[in-house]
């Protein structure tokens, strides 16, 4: 189970995790996508060491150091972002919890992320403020009183912060009631995506809610933005549920307990088949038709079966063909 | 050219697509300046976008605009969507403001600023266009033209020199092949 996801509180059966990233860039150097002097890295690493590793007892990770399986495993975390795990040098630096990492050389010079089980926009909000509190004490920042704090993309500008929800939403995509919705907000300055492998088709049903504008409003205006959206999103999906419950129940009921047994009992299992499975146990513990089920287990099953944190576990990367086996033996064994 | 009037008064032409919304509903509008100053207040969230003017995009040149610091062009900006450096605000600012107009809230910052006495402002508040330049046509008649061809090829070379420096092949190998296909192009054409 990622550390990140431990000891989490969930108010509801819909969100699995909050997560809030800030772009920052010291002033006078050139942006990531521009640095060419190895001691222009150097010196973002050491502020970053300095604020978190000398007087914080974070720890950092040296990409030039760890292998390309060990930065998978870390992008399956959702640590750290897709194209960051292709970076060949600076690297990360993560909390003991693994709630907070700090990305060295992303789009920007720093992205502060952290990352909280359950919907928890303002808690993780005020987690990154700290962070960024921290390290503007070493760090002279690129800022501007129009435009806020400056970076590489002019879509990061302002408060240069993302704000993101994930959401399991089974009878919102089955309904086909999504497509309307995810419309609709972004024509309200935010976006709701698929969830998994960021930008690729969504895998089963989790989604992900985020603001699209970052300059023009305070930090707050976006919290609450993506929180009152979220919330929405919460009714939406649980009005969806009982409605679909209640025209078709059997047929539900069926589903969901098809999906409890292939979960418990199946011998391959691929990620799309588990993952619509959680998704639809899930949403019988929403009913009230499973229970004894913690979430915290469901979900991590998501990260835990997935290919490089697989092979951290067996210490070797399966062929495909095995990996479907392994994955419904881990799954099998976590719900038994 | 067909010209959208404002949605409220009717009487000039529309420069700005507000999107505004409460909790309870939304709504779409273009509006002209003096509607658009009228009634920023009680909203909640607003999003302003260029009015599309024109169904059919005139192909025209590109400013030969170059940030003076990191060498990023105008072309280059349009390309990737990113700048390289602070003063590339400064120096590429007409085709950063468009960008911000297509994508963000007003041109005014009010989240956090950095705390404490080092933290001068690295980009002077003058230095960027003010969110009152209207939308002229030329805005919308802007496309990636022939002219700059030869530009964005050099660029592409020494992203490339970048990019091997940098021990990022994936990107390397990209933009290889992203400079094979224009060379082909050319070729063909
Ligand atoms: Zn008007
Ligand atoms: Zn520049």
């Amino acid at each position: 189970m990622p550390k990140w996801l431990r000891d989490g509180e969930f108010k509801d059966d819909i969100v699995l995790s909050t997560r809030v990233r800030l772009a920052r860039n010291v002033k006078g150097l050139p942006y990531p996508n521009r640095m060419t002097r190895q001691s222009d890295i150097n010196r973002l690493v050491g502020i970053a060491k300095k604020t978190f590793v000398e007087h914080a007892d974070f720890e950092f990770i040296d990409f030039g150091k760890i292998t390309n399986i060990q930065k998978w495993i870390l992008q399956e975390k959702y640590l750290i972002s897709p194209q960051f795990a292709r970076r060949k040098y600076a690297g990360l630096i993560l909390s003991p919890d693994e709630r907070l990492s700090i990305m060295i050389m992303e789009e920007d010079h720093f992205r502060l992320q952290g990352m909280m089980p359950g919907f928890e926009v303002e808690k993780t909000f005020a987690l990154v403020d700290e962070l960024d509190n921290m390290l503007a004490k070493n760090a002279d920042y690129s800022f501007s009183q129009k435009l806020g704090y400056l970076t590489a993309c002019p879509t990061n500008l302002g408060t240069g912060m993302r704000v993101s929800v994930m959401l399991n939403l089974p009878a919102l995509n089955m309904t086909r009631e999504i497509g309307p919705i995810v419309a609709d907000f972004e024509s309200r300055g935010l976006t709701c995506r698929g969830a998994f492998g960021e930008g690729t088709s969504p895998l089963g049903d989790l989604f992900q809610i985020s603001n699209e504008v970052t300059l023009g409003f305070s930090e707050k205006e976006i919290l609450k933005a993506v929180e009152s959206a979220t919330r929405e999103m919460i009714d939406l999906e649980k009005k969806a549920q009982r409605t679909l419950y209640e025209i078709n129940g059997r047929l539900v009921e069926d589903r969901i307990f098809r999906s409890l047994a292939t979960l418990k009992n199946a011998r391959m299992l691929s990620t799309k088949e588990m993952t619509s499975c959680i998704s639809y146990v899930n949403m019988g513990i929403s009913l009230g038709l499973i229970g004894n089920l913690d979430h915290e287990r469901l979900y991590s099953l998501i990260i835990d079966t997935r290919p490089a944190t697989m092979a951290e576990k067996d210490g070797k990367l399966l062929p495909e063909a095995q990996r479907d086996e392994r994955r419904a033996e881990l799954v099998r064994r976590a719900l038994t | 050219m067909y010209r959208k009037m404002c949605d409220i008064c009717g009487k000039n032409p529309a420069t700005q697509r507000v999107i505004n919304f409460t909790n309870t509903k939304k709504e779409v509008q273009d509006i002209c300046d003096d509607c658009f100053h009228k009634r920023q207040q009680g909203v909640i969230f607003t999003i302003i976008k260029g009015v599309e003017k024109s169904a059919e995009p005139v192909k025209a040149e590109i400013p030969q605009r170059v940030c003076r610091v990191c060498g990023t062009t105008a072309a280059g900006f349009m390309q990737t969507g990113l700048v390289g450096c602070d003063n590339c605000y400064v120096d590429l600012a007409p085709e950063i403001l468009q960008m911000i107009r297509a994508t963000q809230g007003q041109i005014k910052h009010l989240g956090k600023t950095p705390d404490g006495a080092p933290h001068a402002e690295s980009l002077k508040t003058e230095d960027f266009p003010t969110e009152a330049e209207p939308i002229t046509e030329t805005d919308t008649k802007r496309t990636v033209g022939e002219p700059t061809e030869e530009n964005l090829a050099l660029k592409l070379k020494k992203e490339l020199e970048a990019a091997v420096l940098m021990e990022d092949y994936e990107k390397a190998i990209e933009l290889r092949d992203r400079l094979a296909a224009m060379t082909e192009d050319n070729r063909n054409a």
